[in-house]
Parts: C-alpha cells; sequence; structure tokens
C-alpha cells in the first residue's frame, strides 16, 4: 500500500556509489561549462560565447547518440551496466544541453529566449524530450524506454546542427515579435507541444504494454510511411522514381542560379522502400483472411527491405546535399539550397526514425514491457498529459490572439498557423469530451493521443513547410 | 465511431419524423421532439461538430483564402479562369472561415452545447448541491471502502478526527447515538460547474465574433505622409462574387495626423553594416478635434494608439516626397515657426504677400571658389497666379529666387524680407502605414478566454471527493466516492490508511474488499 509503490508500479533500488558519482559527475560537468560560457565576454559580439554554447551543443548531440548506442546494447542484452551508462550519459548531454541554452540566452538578454526560430525551437525541444524522459526515468527507476526515447532527442539534435549556417545565429527580429505577448505565446506552445508529445509516448507505452501486437503497429506504421513517400520529392518519387533536391546551376554564360535536379539512386531505392511498406501492410492485413494466411509472415522481411532502401536512399541524398559548396558569388543561392534540401530530406529522415523505432519494438517487445510500469497508470498518465496539454493549448491560442491583437490589428486571422492550432485544440477537445463524459479509455483513447500527435507535428513543422502565412518567420528563410 | 454515431440517429429521425407525418398524433410529435432533444445533447454529436470544424478548418489550410485580398483572387482567376473561379468564390472555397456552411457548423455546435447544457443541468447541480453527511451503509462498500476492527473505537473520536482532518478536510459531524458517530467531508464540487465556465466561455467568445464582425471592422489600412493628415480611410469588405473588392468610406469623428516616421534597422553583427531587416517602426501621432490637439503619442508594432473605440496599428510604411524641414523667424516679434515643406508644394507666411515653394536641394552644395558649404535648398516666391514674383532691381525685374543653408543660419538675413528662413534638414519623406480597427467584440472575446481557462483548470484539476467515516463501538468504517483521478484519490486513501494504522496499532485492517484489487496492482 506504499503510495509510490503504486505510482511508480516497479521499486527503484537505490543506485550503488559508483553510479552515484557518476550521476555528480554529470551535474557538475553542466554547472562548469555553464560557469564558464556565461564568464566568457572576450568580444563585445558574444561571439566566444556563441562558438562555446555551438560546442556544447554538438557535445550533448553525440552524448544522446552514445546513449541511445548504450540503451540499444542494454536491449539486446541481460544486465544493467549498459543502462545505466546510458542514464549517465542522458544526465550529462541534458547538462551540457541546459548550459549550453543558458548561454545562448546571456547572448540575447533577457528579453529573447533561446525558442524565437525554428532551430532554436528544434533545439529547446529536444531538450524537452531529453528532460521529460529523465524525469520519467528517474520517477519509475525503468531505462529499457531510453531506446526508444532517446532517438528523437538525437535526430532533433541532429536535424538542427544539420540547418543552414545563418539559422544558427541568435535571429535578429523583427518588429512585429518584439513583444511580451509573444514569449509568453511560445512558451505556452512549447510547453503544450511537449505535453501533448509525452501523451503521445505514453500511448504508445500503453500499447505495447497492453499487449497490442507489435505487427500490428508495424503495418500501421507501414500504412503512414507508404503515403508519406507520396509527397517525397513533391510527388517525383511516385511518378518517376526521382528524388530531387536544390543543386547549384551554372548557365553556361557564368550565371548562377539554382535548379532541382535528382539525386542518383535515391529516387529508385525510396520507390522501392515504398512499395515495400504497401507490400508489408497489404501481407498483414490481407493475411487476415484465411486464403492468404500464409504470406502474413512476410511482412517483417517485407518491412525491412522497405526500412533499408529507405536507409540507404536518405544516406545517399543526405551526402549530396551536404557536399554542395558555396557558390562564390552567391553566397545567398547556396544557403536558400540548405534550407530547401533539409526540409525535403529532412521529412523522410523523421519518417525514417518511426520505421526504425517500430523495428525495436517488434524486436524486443517483450523486455520493454516487462519494464514498463502497469498499463493503467499508462494509460492515466498519457491522458494526464492530455489534461495539461490542453489548458496550455488554450492559453497558447489566446496568447497568441492577444498578440495578434496588439501586433496585425485583429485578434484572429485564420492565417495556417493559427488554424492548423486550432485544428490541434479541436482535436484534442474531442479527444477531452470522449474521455471524460463518453467513458472511453484504452486502447482507442490511445490511438487518439497517437493520432493528435501527428497534428501536432503537422502544426510545428508541417505548416511552415507546405503552407504559408504570418508565421513565416517561423520557416528557416 | 465518432462520425458513424449522430448519422445512425439521424436515419432514426428520419423514420420517426415519416410516422409523425402520416399520423399527426402529439405523442409522435413528442417522440420526435424528445429524439432531436437527445440527439443535440449528446456528447457523440458535440464530438461530432468538433471533428467536423476540424475537417472543414483543413480546407481554408490548403486552399490559400482570399479574404479582403483582391490580388489572391485574381491570381484564381488567371488559374482557374473566370468562371471557376467565380465559381469556387461562390461555394465559399476561397473564404472558408466566413462561408455560409461553415458559420452553420459553427452555429451548430453552439446550438449542442447550449442543448447539453440546459440538459444536464438538473443532474449536474444535483451532485454540486448535495450534501450527505449521514449516507446509507452502501457507500462503505465498494472500490474506496477500508475497515478496521478496533474495540472502543469512538473513546478515540479526537485522534480519528484530527487524522480524517489532516487527509480528507475538516469534516461535518454527525452523531447517531452514543457511540456511533459518521464523518463527511465535501470537497472539489465547483469542479462540477467547470465543464459550464468552459462552455460559457466558448459561446461568450463567439458571441464576442459575432459582436465584432457585424458592428466592427478590422482590415482598414490609411497611409499618412509625414506632416499629413487623415479624416476618412477606406473598408475593404471582401470579394463580390463577381471578384470585385467591395468597400465603404468611413469617416473618423476625428482627424489624425502623422508628425514625424522613424524606421531603423539591425546592423550585420560581423561587419557592423546596417542590414535591411527592421529592428523599429515608430510614428508619432496626433488626433485633432474640432481643430484642436487632443492628443500626441508615438505608437510601435506591438503599440498601438487607441483612441475612441478605434485602434491605429503601426503596419508598414513607404517612401514618399523628401520632407524639408525650415524655421521661418518673424523679423518683427522673433517668433518662430516650424515649416514642413515639399518640392514644388507652395506655403504662405502669416503677413507675407508672396507664397514661398521649395524648388530643389543639395546634399552638400558647392559654391564656386569657396568650397563646400553643406546642405542647401533652392527657394522661389509665388504670385497670386502662381507666376514667379519679382523684384525691380536697376530697372529691371529680377525673379525672386534664392538659396538657404543649413550651416550658415543667418544667411538669409540679408534677403531683407519679412521672415528670415532657416534650413534645418532634408529628410527621407515616409508615409507611415497604419492598419485602422474599430471591434467592440474583442473584450468579450477576452473575457470568454477568460471563462475557459478558468473552466478547464476547474474541471480537469480539481476532484469532487466525498468521503466518509463512521466510528462505533467495534471498529471504523471508511467510505468515499470520486468522480474523477481515482487513481490520486486512491494514494490519498492510502496514505490516509497508512497514518491511520501508524497511529492506532489497535486497529486492524478488516476483509478490505475484492473490488479494490487494482489500487494495490505492483508491477512485478
Amino acid at each position: 500500500m506504499n503510495p509510490a509503490v503504486v505510482m511508480s508500479g516497479t521499486t527503484r533500488e537505490a543506485p550503488s556509489m559508483p553510479w552515484k558519482v557518476l550521476g555528480g559527475v554529470a551535474a557538475l560537468a553542466g554547472a562548469a561549462t555553464l560557469a564558464y560560457g556565461v564568464t566568457l565576454s572576450a568580444s563585445g559580439t558574444g561571439s566566444a560565447r556563441f562558438e562555446w554554447a555551438s560546442g556544447l551543443l554538438s557535445a550533448a548531440a553525440f552524448l544522446y547518440l552514445a546513449a541511445f548506442a548504450s540503451y540499444l546494447v542494454h536491449l539486446a542484452r541481460d544486465g544493467e551496466t549498459a543502462s545505466r551508462i546510458g542514464s549517465f550519459l542522458t544526465r550529462t548531454g541534458l547538462a551540457l544541453h541546459t548550459s549550453a541554452l543558458l548561454v545562448r540566452w546571456s547572448i540575447s538578454g533577457l528579453h529573447q529566449p533561446p525558442w524565437t526560430n525554428l532551430y532554436e525551437s528544434l533545439v529547446f525541444f529536444a531538450w524537452g524530450v531529453a528532460l521529460v524522459y529523465a524525469a520519467f526515468e528517474w520517477r519509475t527507476g525503468n531505462r529499457t524506454a531510453g531506446a526508444f526515447v532517446i532517438p528523437v532527442a538525437v535526430l532533433m539534435m541532429g536535424v538542427a546542427a544539420i540547418s543552414a549556417p545563418h539559422t544558427k545565429e541568435i535571429p535578429q527580429i523583427m518588429p512585429a515579435l518584439q513583444s511580451g505577448w509573444i514569449k509568453i505565446h511560445v512558451t505556452f506552445a512549447c510547453i503544450a507541444y511537449a505535453a501533448f508529445f509525452t501523451a503521445f509516448g505514453f500511448a504508445i507505452l500503453f500499447l505495447v504494454k497492453d499487449g497490442v501486437s507489435p505487427a500490428l503497429l508495424r503495418a500501421l506504421y507501414a500504412v503512414f510511411a507508404a503515403v508519406s513517400f507520396v509527397s517525397y520529392g513533391l510527388g517525383d518519387v511516385i511518378r518517376y522514381a526521382e528524388f530531387p533536391i536544390n543543386w547549384p546551376v551554372i548557365a553556361p554564360d557564368g550565371t548562377a542560379s539554382s535548379g532541382l535536379k535528382p539525386v542518383p539512386w535515391t529516387g529508385q531505392l525510396f520507390l522501392l522502400a515504398f512499395a515495400a511498406y504497401a507490400a508489408a501492410a497489404v501481407l498483414y492485413f490481407g493475411g487476415k483472411s484465411s486464403r492468404f494466411v500464409r504470406f502474413r509472415a512476410y511482412d517483417l522481411p517485407a518491412f525491412a527491405v522497405g526500412f533499408l532502401a529507405h536507409t540507404a536512399g536518405t544516406l545517399i541524398a543526405i551526402r549530396h546535399a551536404a557536399g554542395i559548396r558555396p557558390i562564390p558569388m552567391r553566397p545567398d543561392l547556396t544557403l536558400l539550397q540548405w534550407d530547401v534540401n533539409a526540409y525535403l530530406i529532412g521529412l523522410a529522415v523523421l519518417v525514417w526514425m518511426g520505421s526504425l523505432l517500430v523495428l525495436l519494438v517488434g524486436w524486443r517487445a517483450e523486455k520493454l514491457s516487462s519494464g514498463l510500469p502497469a498499463a493503467r497508470l499508462l494509460d492515466d498518465w498519457s491522458y494526464r498529459a492530455i489534461l495539461v496539454g490542453l489548458p496550455l493549448m488554450t492559453l497558447n491560442l489566446v496568447t497568441g490572439a492577444i498578440w495578434a491583437n496588439n501586433a496585425w490589428g485583429s485578434y484572429w486571422s485564420w492565417d495556417p498557423k493559427e488554424t492548423w492550432a486550432l485544428i490541434t485544440w479541436l482535436v484534442y477537445a474531442a479527444y477531452i469530451h470522449m474521455r471524460l463524459a463518453g467513458g472511453l479509455g484504452g486502447r482507442k483513447s490511445a490511438a487518439i493521443a497517437v493520432a493528435g500527435f501527428g497534428v501536432v507535428m503537422f502544426t510545428y513543422l508541417g505548416v511552415n513547410l507546405f503552407l504559408s502565412g504570418l508565421h513565416s518567420y517561423g520557416s528557416p528563410q | 465511431m465518432t462520425a458513424a454515431a449522430p448519422g445512425s440517429g439521424m436515419s432514426q429521425n428520419r423514420i420517426v419524423t415519416a410516422a409523425a407525418a402520416g399520423s399527426h398524433e402529439p405523442a409522435a410529435l413528442a417522440r420526435l421532439g424528445g429524439a432531436l432533444w437527445r440527439l443535440l445533447s449528446s456528447v457523440k454529436l458535440g464530438v461530432f461538430w468538433l471533428i467536423l470544424l476540424a475537417g472543414l478548418s483543413v480546407i481554408g489550410t490548403i486552399i490559400p483564402q482570399t479574404t479582403g485580398q483582391l490580388d489572391t483572387f485574381q491570381g484564381y482567376v488567371a488559374k482557374l479562369g473566370p468562371e471557376r473561379a467565380a465559381l469556387y468564390a461562390k461555394l465559399g472555397l476561397l473564404n472558408v472561415y466566413h462561408s455560409w456552411w461553415f458559420v452553420t457548423v459553427l452555429a451548430l455546435m453552439c446550438l449542442s452545447i447550449a442543448a447539453a447544457s440546459i440538459d444536464r443541468w438538473p443532474r449536474i447541480s444535483g451532485e454540486f448541491s448535495k450534501d450527505d453527511p449521514v449516507p446509507p451503509v452502501s457507500r462503505f462498500r465498494g472500490p474506496f471502502a477500508r475497515s478496521w476492527v478496533l474495540v472502543f473505537a469512538h473513546s478515540r473520536f479526537t485522534d480519528i478526527h484530527a487524522l480524517f482532518s489532516k487527509h480528507f478536510g475538516t469534516p461535518q459531524v454527525s452523531r447517531l447515538g452514543p457511540k456511533e458517530i459518521v464523518l463527511y467531508s465535501n470537497r472539489g464540487r465547483w469542479t462540477r460547474m467547470g465543464v459550464y465556465f468552459v462552455h460559457a466561455g466558448i459561446l461568450t467568445t463567439s458571441a464576442g465574433a459575432v459582436l465584432g464582425n457585424f458592428t466592427g471592422f478590422t482590415r482598414a489600412h490609411i497611409y499618412i505622409p509625414e506632416g499629413g493628415s487623415a479624416s476618412s480611410i477606406e473598408l475593404l469588405e471582401g470579394i463580390s462574387p463577381t471578384g470585385e473588392a467591395t468597400g465603404k468610406t468611413h469617416r473618423l469623428p476625428f482627424e489624425l495626423r502623422c508628425d514625424d516616421f522613424e524606421a531603423q534597422f539591425y546592423n550585420d553583427p560581423k561587419t557592423g553594416v546596417q542590414t535591411d531587416k527592421p529592428s523599429l517602426f515608430r510614428s508619432r501621432l496626433t488626433v485633432i478635434e474640432n481643430g484642436r490637439e487632443v492628443l500626441t503619442r508615438d505608437i510601435f508594432v506591438n503599440d498601438p494608439l487607441r483612441y475612441k473605440g478605434y485602434t491605429f496599428y503601426q503596419e508598414n510604411y513607404d517612401q514618399d516626397e523628401p520632407l524639408i524641414r525650415l524655421t521661418a523667424v518673424s523679423r518683427k516679434s522673433g517668433e518662430r515657426y516650424p515649416v514642413n515643406a515639399r518640392f514644388n508644394e507652395p506655403f504662405q507666411l502669416p503677413g507675407e504677400e508672396y507664397r514661398y515653394v521649395v524648388r530643389g536641394s543639395k546634399d552638400n552644395f558647392e559654391i564656386p571658389g569657396a568650397g563646400q558649404a553643406g546642405p542647401a535648398v533652392g527657394i522661389e516666391m509665388l504670385r497670386e497666379d502662381g507666376e514667379i514674383a519679382t523684384v525691380n532691381r536697376g530697372g529691371q525685374d529680377h525673379p525672386v529666387r534664392f538659396l538657404i543653408f543649413r550651416d550658415l543660419p543667418s544667411f538669409d538675413a540679408g534677403r531683407g524680407a519679412a521672415h528670415i528662413l532657416m534650413l534645418e534638414s532634408v529628410d527621407q519623406g515616409f508615409r507611415t502605414g497604419l492598419q485602422v480597427a474599430n471591434d467592440p467584440g474583442v473584450w468579450v472575446v477576452w473575457l470568454g478566454s477568460a471563462l475557459m481557462i478558468f473552466g478547464m483548470l476547474l474541471a480537469f484539476f480539481v476532484s469532487h471527493r466525498q468521503s466518509w467515516l463512521r466510528i462505533t463501538s467495534d471498529g471504523i468504517y471508511f467510505g468515499g466516492a470520486v468522480h474523477k483521478h481515482r487513481l490520486s484519490y486512491e494514494n490519498r486513501i492510502a496514505a490516509f490508511c497508512e497514518t491511520l494504522e501508524r497511529e492506532l496499532p489497535a486497529a486492524r485492517p478488516s476483509g478490505i474488499p475484492a473490488a479494490n484489487g487494482p489500487a494495490t496492482e505492483v508491477n512485478p
């Protein structure tokens, strides 16, 4: 009847001395890097501090990557050493990451928090993910979920790291954004999105714990992945088996411009991945009928083929995009190519991440599940995260409206970003109604929490990528 | 399941409608009314409206909207041809959020909210005002029930009362007999009203939006040149089905003058060179009412001027003719007047026969043989008929044309006219771009938003907890009821049990009912 046991689901054994020492080391590392960063004032422009913060962010990204590797080893083997190393690396990464954010904040001044453009918000988001995970790990003593959560932080740091150099600088913000309300507005948005992300994570963990078959999750994800390929290369992957990215073009008369040109092999590989993902879904769902049941077991090989083709195609595209060198006379063109290509490839990378996670879940569902708190706790945590998220989302909409009323002259103008924020609000409002008044719970509400997060991601990234509007300053250009 | 449910409800209604049309019986009508009411006030229909609104909202983010912008519509005409563009406009696809179907769904949702609020009121107000100090025995069964065997428990009343108060709040005490006492605590009942606050907030916000739409405007723009003023604005109302911008002129009940405009730009952090990224726009505005200056204020992008229900927002600017700032000093009185002049626009000084006009300027005037004399402007004097004025000197008519220099302020004193003109500066002139709004619904919208947020906090984070403790001569019996957040209530009970068993070691837990199994579930 110990309440701590009821809440956490697992009893947490006290860490032994060496691990305590390492935890102390992580905290000290964070504090020391912060102190050094803030006292750096060698140049008036803050560039020394800026370089220091950039270095810390790279270090944090690599620590998360190493933590991910450790958690993977933990999934594969028995024993706790690998997961403890992963935990230590995550905490150290989080300490450096926190320091980097504070150092960047010290450059821009208190009036401008470090989440004013897309690059900064990615870095901030990755920090939120690592923080929520570290808190979850600390609260429950569960280190199995690290293999599934930390790669999300790695990915966000990675996407941030390959962003165009000019977007990494501390932004000079336009007059419309110089308002007290915008800081409150963006802060609410960040926390609300983080709450919905947490709800999504717990919903996935709930589904695993509740015994949803990993094969079903994989087949559903295969449908999503296949559909996402339709948009790759703005449709060229499906139509012509080509994946174009933005390249510098130098005309015979020496004038430079930029144009879309296919990356060799990526288009074909992506088309193969599309076909394989689609096949995996068809084999799984088609295999439900008794006539085709003998083909059903081939869904995993099909998915694996899709994943390998997806991986190879993405790596080739990244290699080519990273190989673009600035044209001496036209630095603006290069910057444009960086931005466009980051987005063109970024989507493929995001979906790839999901495929990886789905494969990992399938590989070690038992181990993940057995280490998790009780299903009803995960369900309740997911629900509670949405209960926190919805008022924050409302505050986000209202503070955005107050700001818009002061800056643009009307509190609501149906700009795509605010409309999508409203759509997000409506989806979670529907969730709450189903759950509070409709008595819905368990798998159905978990499915809505997962789908709802897709809407959140579209509001956060997709709107700036595909739609245009007042919030265009959220895009990297 | 959510989308299908109202549909199936509607098909039932259709059958009922047919029956009612055939028989004209009042009972059938009542049944139809009841079915309609149940449908309208159902949670399923509410969820359906939410999802439908989300779906319809998506349309307007995919098709670029022509809310008051003619150019986008003309873009559609170019892309789709005039007929199809007009058809799209007619279907509301180019202005989704103000189309009849979108507004209808919004209105129906509000109707559903109102119906559900009325429908649930008896039950919810009952729960809200319920006070149950002496509950039936059934309250001491069920998932939250606990009991302990303790002989002469009633003699430990003071201790038990203190323990109960600590975990569940100060209770009402009912003495049912010499050896039977019931403690009752009723906490968080206001959470029952949370849903009413949220829904009242949504209705209020909608009402504010409607009020603003019918009585106010937000999309009006004016440009005022520095030194100029405006007393009317053009209101853009939207696009007519034939694709023309519709609008009308709105007269302000006062005049607005722009005294000054300033734009500042960021410097490149590396080179220190000014970039084209704006860092600040500022306009100095003066309100003039009945010829009297009422108020002068600087406005910035996030800091508008509000006056008599109108709000003037700094929106943008464009470049205008250069502005020549002069000072005229009267020789007689020594009085100084500032004069803002523009090229080729004559101005009059008091007590002078002729008008002045600035014809040209030089950034750095070169005096042959004497070097550079800094900024200068060339001025002419004009007669009534607009011809250049002349003076007769040495029997010849000379046109009156002269120079003044910024850096030589007393130069014009040699001219011998009634006023000495001094050049202060020749500035790039600007026209400040203001957006004007008059929206009486804004405060209603803010009120609605506040209600919504307050209601959510109340509904989500407070739970209505009723707890009973029956103390008799042979034992202690706990009963509880909670309508949400079971887990945290269970934790609260667990904490209470732990303290009770520590403080009263003689109390032995007796027969915990099987129904509370899940609360003790511990992961292996």
